[in-house]
C-alpha cells in the first residue's frame, strides 16, 4: 500500500482489525486476527453478470479443494453471523444453495451452468448504439455532449481542462513510474513457486544515458531514496535499456516484500509502495495519482537506521 | 505429414503462460523448462522496435542433436517431431551442445529432455499445452503438409522468419513477423 504513514495513522486509531487475506502478506502482521481466505480456484464466488453487448452470466466455481485451514470468505460471514445468533440470515449450508437459487431464477441451474460455465441472453434493453435520426438525450444540462461542462462551472471548476503543469524531478533524482508485468498479478502472486520461476525480482529500469551519468552496471544492485527520504528496504537489479525516458525510472509492482512468512517472495526486489509517499488527489473526482514521486540512487547499503 | 509451429510476434505479449503450461503438462522439474520467451529490443528511445517470442526446440528436419546422439535416443517420430527416449539416453550431452537454439537440459534424473510437441496430446487430436494457454491465440500448431492447417494458413498471408536459418538445421517453428 502507498502513503504507509496515512494507512498507519488509520490503523492505529482502529479498536480491532481483521484481516483476510489469502497469502501472508504484511498486512497481516498488523490485524488482530486474521482469516485465511482460500483463493478463487477453491471456492464458489458470486455469479458474474454481463449486461454489455452480449449479456451473459458466468458460474465461478471451486475447481480444486481449499488448502492447509484456508476457507472461502461465505464460510466466514456465516459461522460469524451463527456466533452473533444471526444465523437466521443464512437459512443454507453451501453457498452454492444461493448460486442454485439465483440460477434458477434465471431460468438455468447450477448443474445446467457447470457444463455450461458461461450463458448467453438476448438484449432487452434495445440496440447497442444510436441509429441515425435516433431521439435521444444525454444526461447533462444541456441534453448534448459537453465539452464546456456546465456542471464542473456550477461548482467552481474548470469547465474546459486547463493544463496544470506536473511536478518535475529535483536534480539527481528520477521519476519512478511503476507497472505491470504479465506473468505476475499485483502482488498476490509473488509468492507462487511456478510464477517465481518466470520472474522472481524486480528490476529497476534505466536509460543508458542515466546509467553512465551514475557509473551503474547492469545487475548492479542498487537502493533507491525517494523525495521525502524513504530509503527501500532492499536493494533492487539495475537495467539498463532504451525503454526508459532519462527522466525517468521505472519497476514492476509487486515485489519487495518484507514479511517473511512469503517464503519464495521475502526479500527480493523493491516495492514500489513503500516508495510512493506523496498520493496526489484530483481536486475534481478525487482520483489518485502515485506517479508523482522521485527517487535517487544509493549504491552502497545504507545501513538499518537508513531504512527506518 | 510434417508438424510445426507458427508463432506471431506481433501478437506476443511475453506473458510466458506457454512456460508455465508446459511446465505443469510435462512434469518439467523447477528452474528448467522446454520453452521460454525471448525479448528483442532495437534503437535508442523513443524510436524503438520490440520484438517478443516463445522459444523452444525446433523440431529440425535436419536435427543435428539426432545425427550426433551415440545411443540413438534422440529420434524422429511421425510428422518431423523430435523426442528422447529417456531410458536410452546416457546424458552425454552431445545433444546439448550441438544444438543452436539451445533448446535441451540435462534432467536432474540424468537424461537429456526438451520440448516434444507435446506428442502424447498430438496423439490425442490435441493442440501441444502451451498453443492451447496462450492468452493471444499467437501459436499455430498443425501439419505443414495439410494446407487448411492452422499453421499453413497462419504462413500463408504473412511474412515470416526461422531462427538461425544458417545453421542450415531446416528449423520447423516459422516467427510470423
Amino acid at each position: 500500500m502507498p502513503d504507509k504513514t496515512t494507512l498507519k495513522k488509520a490503523m492505529d486509531a482502529l479498536d480491532f482489525m481483521v484481516v483476510v487475506d489469502t497469502m501472508p502478506m504484511e498486512i497481516t502482521g498488523y490485524a488482530d486476527v486474521v482469516l485465511p481466505e482460500c483463493t478463487y480456484l477453491e471456492r464458489y464466488d458470486d455469479l458474474r453478470v454481463e449486461p454489455h453487448r452480449i449479456p451473459s452470466i458466468a458460474v465461478r466455481m471451486p475447481a480444486a479443494k481449499p488448502k492447509y485451514d484456508s476457507m472461502p470468505s461465505w464460510w466466514m460471514a456465516k459461522k460469524i453471523a451463527d456466533k452473533m445468533d444471526l444465523g437466521h440470515y443464512f437459512p443454507w449450508d453451501d453457498y452454492s444453495e444461493v448460486i442454485d437459487w439465483q440460477l434458477k431464477e434465471l431460468g438455468t441451474s447450477l448443474e445446467e451452468m457447470k457444463t455450461l460455465g458461461v450463458k448467453k441472453f438476448d438484449r432487452e434493453s434495445g440496440a447497442l448504439y444510436l441509429r441515425e435520426g435516433d431521439d435521444f438525450e444525454f444526461s447533462t444540462n444541456t441534453g448534448k455532449i459537453e465539452l464546456y461542462a456546465t456542471d464542473l462551472a456550477e461548482h467552481g471548476f474548470d469547465p474546459m481542462p486547463i493544463y496544470t503543469a506536473h511536478p518535475e524531478p529535483p536534480s539527481g533524482f528520477y521519476r519512478l513510474i511503476y507497472g505491470r508485468a504479465p506473468m505476475h498479478t499485483f502482488s498476490r502472486t509473488a509468492n507462487n513457486p511456478n510464477l517465481t520461476d518466470l520472474m522472481h525480482e524486480n528490476a529497476v529500469w534505466i536509460n543508458p544515458k542515466v546509467a553512465k551519468l551514475w557509473s551503474l552496471k547492469k545487475d548492479q544492485y542498487v537502493w533507491l531514496k525517494n523525495q521525502d527520504g524513504q530509503v527501500s528496504t532492499f536493494p533492487i537489479k539495475v537495467r539498463v535499456t532504451e525503454r526508459i525516458r532519462w527522466d525517468s525510472v521505472y519497476m514492476v509492482h509487486g515485489f519487495g516484500h518484507s514479511n517473511k512468512n512469503l517464503k519464495t517472495a521475502f526479500g527480493h526486489g523493491v516495492s514500489d509502495s513503500e516508495l510512493i509517499t506523496n498520493v496526489m488527489i484530483d481536486p475534481i473526482m478525487g482520483g489518485t495519482g502515485m506517479r508523482g514521486n522521485f527517487i535517487t540512487f544509493i549504491t552502497e547499503d545504507p545501513g538499518k537506521e537508513a531504512k527506518l | 505429414m510434417r508438424y510445426a509451429m507458427a508463432i506471431d510476434t506481433k501478437k506476443c505479449v511475453g506473458c510466458s503462460d506457454c512456460v508455465v503450461a508446459c511446465q505443469t503438462e510435462n512434469n518439467v522439474p523447477h528452474g528448467y523448462c522446454r520453452d521460454w520467451v525471448v525479448e528483442v529490443m532495437d534503437g535508442t528511445y523513443p524510436n524503438l522496435e520490440l520484438e517478443i517470442r516463445s522459444e523452444r526446440c525446433n523440431h529440425c528436419d535436419n536435427s543435428p542433436c539426432v545425427r550426433c546422439c551415440p545411443t540413438g535416443a534422440s529420434h524422429y517420430e511421425a510428422g518431423g517431431i523430435v523426442t528422447v527416449t529417456a531410458n536410452e539416453c546416457i546424458g552425454c550431452g552431445a545433444c546439448i551442445e550441438s544444438c543452436p537454439y539451445d533448446a535441451r537440459y540435462s534432467h536432474p534424473d540424468g537424461y537429456v529432455d526438451k520440448c516434444t510437441f507435446c506428442l502424447h496430446r498430438v496423439e490425442k487430436g490435441e493442440k501441444p499445452a502451451c498453443v492451447s494457454v496462450c492468452p493471444t491465440n499467437c501459436m499455430y500448431f498443425g501439419d505443414l503438409e495439410d494446407p487448411d492447417s492452422d499453421v499453413s494458413q497462419a504462413l500463408q498471408n504473412r511474412k515470416y522468419k526461422t531462427l538461425a536459418p544458417e545453421a542450415g538445421t531446416k528449423p520447423q517453428i516459422y516467427y510470423l513477423i
